[in-house]
């Protein structure tokens, strides 16, 4: 308590109209503060939860998008890899037929016929190639085009980013008004268990950056 | 190079179920089934009885690769099982945990082809020598 508020106690300590008049201004503008801070507060976790939602939802369309493409892009390998076997396989048999034709000897009986049927057998296998590649190559088509996703997906995850960034400062503001260092550090050190995939970031040194370090581990545990 | 050789490829993403079924198929082996976690693996293993080789994710739901690893080894009918992990945890600490449980191998995701034969080859090239 101040000199200046001694002074303005009466004689028996009772505080005089003014004081008392003092205190309620003083508890009123604290009310009114702390009020304010408390709305500033609410509006910032408001917005900060609010976002939550709308990330969550662009997380769940890039999820699908991506899976989306994954099937497209296997199922196309799955229509064209057995074109290509087939292909393969029958130029392999028909090489063999022509070797076994080209090296018979002259008096062994290949005549004409033998010569017409796998010249037809030939024509044949060049259209079944023909026919083969065109399909393949459509399914190429479909793998190029089901990497639209990335275009989509990138700019969901700019705006999600954007999003995460407006969240971060939000709460930053919140923790520096009430004098609290952001945990980033306690955040990594709370980590347990199972964290899936390295990402870029701060890389961490337990971590193998690759399959040669997890060899190398493996190896001195003597797998 | 056809080889009957019986997988079952544990992951909860049919996705990665589709591209390491693929790779097997390229490396000869088309006797490939499939399962989506840990604990429809241990079913299918148990009610088959025939299968030659897992290759299998860690984090799944209901049961993960490693519970499921420990009961394999557990089991005296499933034990020789080679389990090949595949997986994206890549602490030095998950790979101890998966060399003391007993994992045949580990690949870390993302991988190539070419690893997953490799390690294939090791762990199939260690069950002929057993």
């Amino acid at each position: 308590m101040s000199a200046a508020h001694l002074a303005s106690r009466g004689e028996g300590g009772e505080p005089r109209v003014e004081e008392r008049l003092l205190d309620r201004i003083g508890m009123l503008t604290r009310t009114v503060h702390e009020g304010l801070h408390d709305l500033r507060v609410e509006a910032l976790i408001g917005r900060a939860a609010e976002a939550i939602p709308d990330a969550r939802d662009r997380l769940a369309y890039v999820s699908r998008m991506t899976e989306q493409a994954a099937g497209r892009v296997l199922n196309a390998v799955d229509i064209a890899a057995p074109l290509q076997d087939g292909v393969k396989e029958d130029a392999q048999r028909m090489h063999d037929e022509w070797q076994r034709l080209l090296t018979a000897p002259a008096d062994s009986g290949q005549g004409r016929e033998a010569w017409q049927a796998l010249g037809e057998r030939t024509v044949k296998y060049l259209v079944g190639v023909g026919e083969a590649t065109a399909q393949t190559k459509a399914q190429l088509t479909e793998i190029v085009l089901a990497q639209e996703f990335q275009d989509l997906t990138g700019q969901v995850l700019e705006k999600l980013s954007q999003l995460v960034r407006g969240m971060e400062e939000q709460l930053t503001e919140l923790l520096a008004d009430y004098g609290k260092q952001p945990c980033g550090e306690a955040a990594v050190a709370g980590r347990a268990g199972l964290q899936g995939p390295q990402v870029a970031g701060q890389p961490r040194v337990d971590v193998m950056a690759g399959q040669a370090q997890v060899d190398d581990l493996l190896a001195s545990l003597g797998l | 190079m056809a080889n009957n050789m019986k997988f079952l490829v544990v992951d909860d993403f049919e996705t990665m179920r589709r591209v390491v079924r693929n790779l097997l198929k390229e490396l000869g082996y088309s006797n490939v089934h499939e399962a989506r976690d840990g604990a429809e693996a241990l079913e299918k293993l148990r009610a088959s009885g025939d299968f030659e080789f897992v290759i299998s994710d860690w984090n799944m739901p209901t049961m993960d690769g490693m519970s499921m690893l420990k009961t394999i080894r557990a089991e005296a009918a499933l034990a020789k099982l080679p389990v090949l992990m595949v997986t994206a945890e890549a602490t030095k600490d998950n790979i101890i945990t998966a060399a003391k449980a007993g994992a045949s191998g580990y690949v870390v995701k993302p991988f190539t082809a070419a690893v997953l034969q490799e390690k294939l080859g090791k762990c199939i090239e260690k069950m002929s020598a057993a």
